[in-house]
């Protein structure tokens, strides 16, 4: 069933649609979110206002942009959202939840592509938000350089410069991992 | 190894590079081993960034998506039948009032506060009277 026809049903008040339609864009928000906001409840509570507020906007959904790009544009501007609150409790508290949940989930028993994955995590969180956004979108999403432009309303060059300081960041904080795999 | 070559090897990634600088960045990559190594280390680092996205939230996502809509939607009709009964409880009240000023003025009675409501009319003044 394409994702049209389940639109149409769950329009039409049929949940287990829409239930279908969440499971098969869960990986891709999740990439987006995880991506950006490191694999915490507070990903888990984004990722699930991403599909709410889709869910909401059902009948205004027209369709003019695939599904999966205008769920991207919704993951990244509520992630983005979710950091601003973020940096704004920091404020008041100073040390980041993040960086606990990094250091507790560390065991010496996890398999070497959680390890890997935890790395990459890491160091994704390490960069600024707005590199961050343009990293998540091109290198996870595998966004063209202009549709990333688009989702994030910022001119080509902007995402161009910001991608190549984002990746020179990555190799310097990636640089074990790399030296590996070389 | 130019910082130059470096920022046109990134860039040949997500860009499309004119004629000159391709040629410029071909003919580095020929003379210069530590490009062709930088090279290698970026086309790694994307391939393990891309392998090692972590792509799945905690199990059940679907049925804590779906939780989360149904409460919504109880939450939804909650309100709405409130709001339907304070229409008609307004709409009823309304309707009272003018029913009595209807039969007021019908039965030639005075339409003043207290025939109205059955309670006298107090000004700020018999108030202070009835303080002293």
């Amino acid at each position: 069933m394409t994702d049209h026809d389940l639109i149409e049903r769950a329009r039409d008040g049929d949940n287990r649609a829409f239930a279908e339609l969440v499971k098969r864009y869960e990986s891709q928000v999740a990439a987006v979110v995880i991506g950006m906001l490191g694999n915490s409840d507070y990903a888990d509570d984004v990722g699930q206002e991403v599909f709410i507020r889709f869910y909401k906007a059902l009948h205004g959904f027209r369709g003019d942009a695939a599904l999966g790009t205008y769920l991207t544009r919704i993951a990244i501007n509520l992630s983005l959202n979710e950091l601003k609150r973020r940096k704004r409790r920091l404020f008041f508290y100073s040390k980041s939840e993040n960086d606990k949940s990094i250091l507790e989930s560390k065991t010496d028993e996890q398999p070497d592509s959680f390890e890997n994955q935890e790395l990459v995590q890491q160091a994704l969180q390490k960069l600024e938000p707005q590199f961050r956004a343009v990293a998540v979108l091109r290198l996870i999403e595998g966004y063209s350089t202009e549709e990333t432009a688009q989702a994030l309303k910022v001119p080509l060059g902007t995402v161009l410069s910001r991608l190549s300081r984002a990746q020179k960041k990555l190799q310097e904080y990636l640089r074990p991992l790399l030296q590996e795999a070389v | 190894m130019k910082p130059d070559w470096v920022n046109l090897l990134i860039r040949s990634f997500d860009s499309k590079l004119s004629k000159n600088e391709r040629a410029e960045l071909e003919n580095a990559l020929q003379n210069s081993q530590e490009l062709r190594e930088e090279k290698k280390r970026l086309e790694t680092m994307r391939g393990v960034i891309a392998r090692s996205a972590d792509r799945s939230f905690k199990p059940f996502f679907a049925a804590r998506v779906m939780r989360r809509i149904d409460a919504a939607a109880n939450q939804q009709e909650f309100i709405e039948s409130l709001s339907w009964m304070f229409r008609r409880v307004v709409l009823a009240g309304a309707l009272s009032v003018i029913l009595l000023f209807a039969s007021a003025l019908l039965t030639g009675r005075a339409s003043s506060f207290s025939t109205l409501f059955g309670m006298p009319q107090v000004t700020i003044e018999d108030t202070l009277q009835l303080e002293d």
